[in-house]
């Protein structure tokens, strides 16, 4: 399997179990210092791999990955390709049969929906070779004592009562997401989060992302004296939500050689007129506590 | 309120007077200046503050019966909770000290202002004063 240090964590730790149960080799394409894939180690690491997993979206960096090429040169040597989209799909439309892959999985709760539900969808071909995970009930066709005969339609993979609430929900908050114009609104987003990361560097600020016109909203940063989660708390206090850590993506901080960043975000609930407040406090805390 | 110390009780008062949100964060803030440093150098797995989001160490001193508390944290809002600890300690006998309650960190209203990780780490902190106090008096 190929994975890259850019995974979030729930796209490397199932990995790594799995690896152990079954002995599965796992190969890392690296994070080179412009914030992007090693695409040449990459296309190296594809002799005789059967699945590959991207992240769509760096959840740290808000860098797209160069999904096409990837999806391409993985399909030439005949391994299976798993995007990783939670960050993907609330930034673009994505026509998942045009764009490719055989997987893609993405969150609820990263697109204005409920905790606690998601959704892998699957291309056919690699349906009809997929067995169910789980059994239980409503992913059967028959029962006897005997033994059971399954579904073989997507309920074969959805064992007992569904998360129903969640999914009301999620589907509430997709009908109000498809009142905006994605396209628009991200082209709007990234063009803040540009002028966010260009005001935090002309504070002294070290920003990790290069916010590209098909990259994400987010901007991470570290200030060369002010300690993360007092920034974090010095904004909280001034009405800024903000996220600290290692956004559960260890390995691509360790390879920022970095314990964590302070992250803002940006969406399409977010104004020009907050970024700009955004910027006049943090000139204001760094003045008074660096 | 009668196991306070004077100078412990004054700073309660005052935490009890800000009403804003911001203005005791950055109260909380200023009292790292209250803190007796304890250099990174003698930083070790002995002075640890466990399951505290920062790195964060302390150093208890027992001297001509008095308590001395060294203390450094690579946050400057954990800092601030030493510095509340250090008003409350410094020259205390050790016996007074070990009458303190956890609790005050409440009654200033600053578990309001941490997240629930933090408030966890200033009562390790605090637990873990409190024992190396008590390590001291006991030898």
């Amino acid at each position: 399997m190929v994975l890259t240090e850019m995974e979030h964590h729930s796209d490397i730790v199932p990995w790594q179990m799995l690896a152990e149960e079954r002995g599965v080799e796992l190969r890392y394409v690296p994070v080179l210092p412009d914030f992007t894939l090693d695409m040449d180690v990459f296309s190296a690491s594809l002799d005789g791999a059967k699945l590959v997993c991207v992240v769509h979206t760096s959840n740290v960096l808000g860098v797209r990955n160069p999904l096409e090429a990837i999806i391409e040169q993985s399909h030439a040597v005949g391994a299976r390709v798993l995007i990783d989209a939670a960050q993907g799909v609330p930034h673009a439309s994505i026509d998942f049969t045009e764009f490719g892959p055989d997987f893609m999985a993405f969150s609820a709760h990263k697109m204005c929906g409920p905790t606690g539900i998601g959704a892998l969808l699957v291309a056919p071909s690699a349906f009809v070779e997929m067995q169910p995970f789980m059994g239980g009930g409503d992913m059967i066709e028959t029962v006897t004592v005997d033994g059971s005969t399954y579904q073989t339609n997507e309920h074969k993979f959805e064992a007992g009562t569904p998360r129903i609430a969640e999914a009301i929900g999620w589907s509430a908050a997709l009908d109000w997401m498809a009142s905006f114009d994605l396209d628009a609104e991200h082209a709007r987003l990234v063009d803040i989060a540009g002028w966010v990361a260009q005001q935090l560097r002309e504070l002294g600020m070290t920003v990790y992302g290069r916010h590209g016109p098909d990259d994400a909203a987010v901007v991470s940063f570290l200030h060369p004296t002010i300690n993360s989660d007092d920034m974090a708390h010095l904004l909280d206090a001034r009405g800024f939500a903000v996220r600290t850590g290692h956004h559960c993506a260890q390995p691509l901080l360790q390879r920022l050689g970095i314990p964590g960043t302070v992250r803002a975000s940006f969406y399409i609930y977010n104004t020009r007129d907050e970024a700009e407040a955004f910027v006049a406090e943090m000139k204001d805390i760094v003045e008074t506590f660096s | 309120m009668s196991f306070y110390p004077a100078a412990l009780q004054e700073l309660i008062d005052e935490f009890q007077e800000i009403d804003d949100k911001r203005e005791r964060l950055e109260y909380l803030f200023e009292l790292a200046d209250e803190v007796n440093e304890f250099p990174t150098s003698q930083w070790g797995d002995a002075t640890r503050v466990r399951g505290c989001q920062s790195e964060a160490h302390v150093h208890i001193e027992v001297d001509n019966g008095l308590v001395h508390f060294q203390s450094g944290a690579d946050a400057k809002m954990v800092q601030g909770m030493m510095g509340i600890l250090t008003i409350a300690l410094e020259g205390l006998a050790p016996a007074q000290a070990l009458m303190i309650p956890p609790d005050f960190a409440e009654a200033m209203g600053l578990l309001n202002t941490l997240t629930p990780s933090r408030s966890n780490g200033f009562r390790n902190m605090f637990d873990k004063v409190m024992a190396d106090i008590r390590q001291q008096v006991e030898g």
